[in-house]
């Protein structure tokens, strides 16, 4: 018993040494820190701007209220706010220098290198999303969760995490096979904050492009938690997307694993 | 064989192959490279052999793209071997790599395994905390690293700012912490000046003398070698050229000795089995060999016929024997 609570103290001990220095370097660069709370701060003063003006006096949409959309926009800069993290930076720039070489002598793998990462980023985050609440109150009249919503709505955002840094992971490995991963971060962050309904809320998308984007996990990452907070998907239908996050979190955790695994065979056998 | 009469390191017919593809020449040439399929095989190590008792330290050896770094990776187990196979201290290194690095320390002289954005002891403090250091065993390896490296006045600074010998001072402290019984230096003295390089020697003398850690280093500085390595294993076009102490290499490879001699008035020197190789500034070079005629004799026999004012000794150098041997390469 004591042997095993031992065993899992350095087992946690290990992963808290690569979080914290990761927490340390994201510290370090405080300017960078501060560009990258003013990025989303921006975004929810012009996003709640531009859905006033959209509505143009109209107290509801398609019955959706000019409130609820814009605690929506608000709701998700945070989100997105809390799930762009650094990992395909990190990870390709390791590659391209080499600096994988180095990684992969430690004594703790490669993937979990990366999620300490991914947590680091976690623990820096919120209590920037904390600093962004009084901004939001101002700018978008945030409106308190729908009722019995917060507890599935939290649930929800801790999945919608963990599928988005499964998602991240899996772009960020494609390095070990293509060396180039600059433009394609790119694209992935583009089409992903669109898709994921962070910028337009999937209720006001045309028809077709709804259900298609219903099959992707991306909603999954911030629609499927922001329409449970908002009431818009509420009682069996908010446990039913939430079973649907946990499908996606199973089959791309468990891609995520395969992947790396076969990126790190590639490079101790190629020697990338 | 039976697992305790096993080396240390024990490497057997380790093969490693790289593929190219072949670039096309002419029109089109970088287009037609990106779909050819016209690959070129090169050899970087080519069945080497060889085995490492405790408490060695061994110099590898060869000339740029002989396959040194390939092996350390391969010892390392960040490659794997297209053939053969290794163990390190029971261990094969590509098959369980993080159990291998519990037991090895590397640098590679190249690259750094410091964490560049921050200072210098949260390097440290993070491999203590992976490679599951107690406390107090950290603090003391921390002492005795820190003053033997002089590494205290910039703990707190951040790699990124540190110079080169006081960067390779860092990351050798970071492979040693953990106190591991095989040491892989991969160039550690390259770009140092002189008295940074004498300070990496004189602490990985220390290492092996005291706590008998197994060295296996590569370099391009005889100095490195001659200081640290009681055994050389010279390798080219990743094969094994040599592997024995580097006294024998010098007296297999240049047998030769040379005697310098000044004379009171210029002297049209002869003397039986020894030959004038240089003279300049009123001194004569006498090449000859100690298995034809002994030093002793060679210098009795001076002093007798010539009036000698100084003379003195000169062995070769470990330099100027690889450099014979590398040339006799290039013109096989």
């Amino acid at each position: 018993m004591i042997d095993a609570a031992r065993a899992l103290y350095w087992w946690l001990d290990a992963r808290g040494g690569f979080v914290s220095n990761r927490i340390r370097i994201v510290v370090t660069y405080r300017v960078d820190a501060v560009v990258r709370l003013t990025g989303p701060m921006l975004q929810v003063v012009l996003m709640g701007a531009l859905w006033r003006a959209l509505y143009r006096g109209e107290t509801t949409v398609d019955g959706v209220s000019l409130d609820v959309m814009t605690t929506y926009v608000s709701l998700a800069a945070m989100q997105q706010l809390v799930n762009r993290d650094d990992t395909i930076d990190w990870l390709s720039r390791r590659v391209r220098t080499g600096a994988i070489g180095t990684d992969l002598a430690q004594p703790v793998g490669l993937l979990t290198q990366q999620v300490c990462g991914q947590v680091a980023q976690l623990v820096v985050k919120l209590p920037m999303v904390v600093l962004m609440l009084p901004v939001s109150l101002v700018a978008t009249r945030l409106t308190a969760p729908a009722a019995g919503a917060l507890g599935p709505y939290l649930l929800a955002s801790v999945l919608g995490w963990l599928i988005n840094s499964c998602l991240n992971l899996l772009v960020a490995v494609t390095c070990f096979w293509t060396s180039e991963l600059v433009g394609m971060a790119f694209l992935y962050f583009v089409i992903s904050g669109f898709l994921s309904g962070a910028l337009v809320p999937l209720w006001f998308m045309p028809g077709w492009l709804a259900s298609v984007l219903g099959w992707l996990p991306l909603q999954a990452v911030i629609f499927t938690p922001l329409s449970i907070y908002l009431g818009q998907s509420a009682g069996a239908a908010a446990w039913q997307a939430v079973g649907v996050q946990l499908l996606w979190l199973a089959v791309l955790a468990g891609a995520v694993w395969l992947v790396f695994r076969r990126a790190v065979r590639r490079a101790v056998v190629h020697g990338g | 064989m039976a697992d305790f009469a096993m080396a240390l390191i024990e490497a057997s017919e380790l093969v490693r192959e790289f593929q190219r593809v072949r670039r096309k020449e002419g029109p089109f040439g970088g287009l037609r490279t990106f779909f050819s399929r016209d690959v070129v095989l090169t050899r970087a190590v080519d069945e080497v052999s060889f085995s490492i008792e405790a408490g060695e330290s061994v110099g590898y050896l060869g000339p740029n793209g002989a396959g040194k770094s390939t092996m350390i990776k391969m010892l390392t187990g960040i490659l794997t071997p297209t053939s053969g196979t290794a163990r390190v201290a029971g261990v094969v290194p590509w098959l369980d790599r993080q159990h291998n690095a519990r037991n090895i320390g590397v640098v590679f002289g190249q690259r750094s395994q410091l964490w560049w954005d921050l200072p210098l002891v949260d390097s440290f403090r993070m491999l203590g905390r992976i490679y599951r250091i107690p406390r107090s065993r950290y603090r003391d390896s921390m002492d005795r690293l820190v003053d033997t490296l002089g590494l205290a006045a910039f703990l707190e600074t951040p790699v990124r700012q540190l110079s080169l010998g006081q960067r390779m001072r860092g990351d050798l402290a970071a492979a040693m912490l953990h106190a591991p019984r095989v040491l892989y230096l991969d160039e550690p003295t390259v770009g140092l000046d002189i008295l940074a390089k004498e300070r990496i020697r004189q602490l990985v003398e220390n290492l092996n003398a005291d706590s008998g850690t197994t060295v296996l280093l590569t370099t391009h500085d005889m100095d490195d070698v001659e200081r640290l390595c009681q055994r050389l294993i010279l390798i080219d076009h990743g094969r094994v050229l040599y592997d024995g102490p580097p006294g024998h290499l010098k007296t297999q490879y240049i047998p030769q000795r040379e005697l310098v001699v000044q004379f009171a008035t210029p002297t049209d020197v002869r003397v039986q089995g020894a030959e004038v190789s240089r003279v300049e500034n009123g001194r004569t070079w006498l090449s000859f060999d100690p298995e034809d005629i002994p030093a002793v004799t060679l210098i009795a026999d001076i002093s007798a016929r010539y009036e000698v004012t100084d003379l003195h000794l000169v062995e070769p150098g470990l330099e100027a024997v690889i450099r014979q041997i590398y040339l006799e390469r290039e013109t096989v």
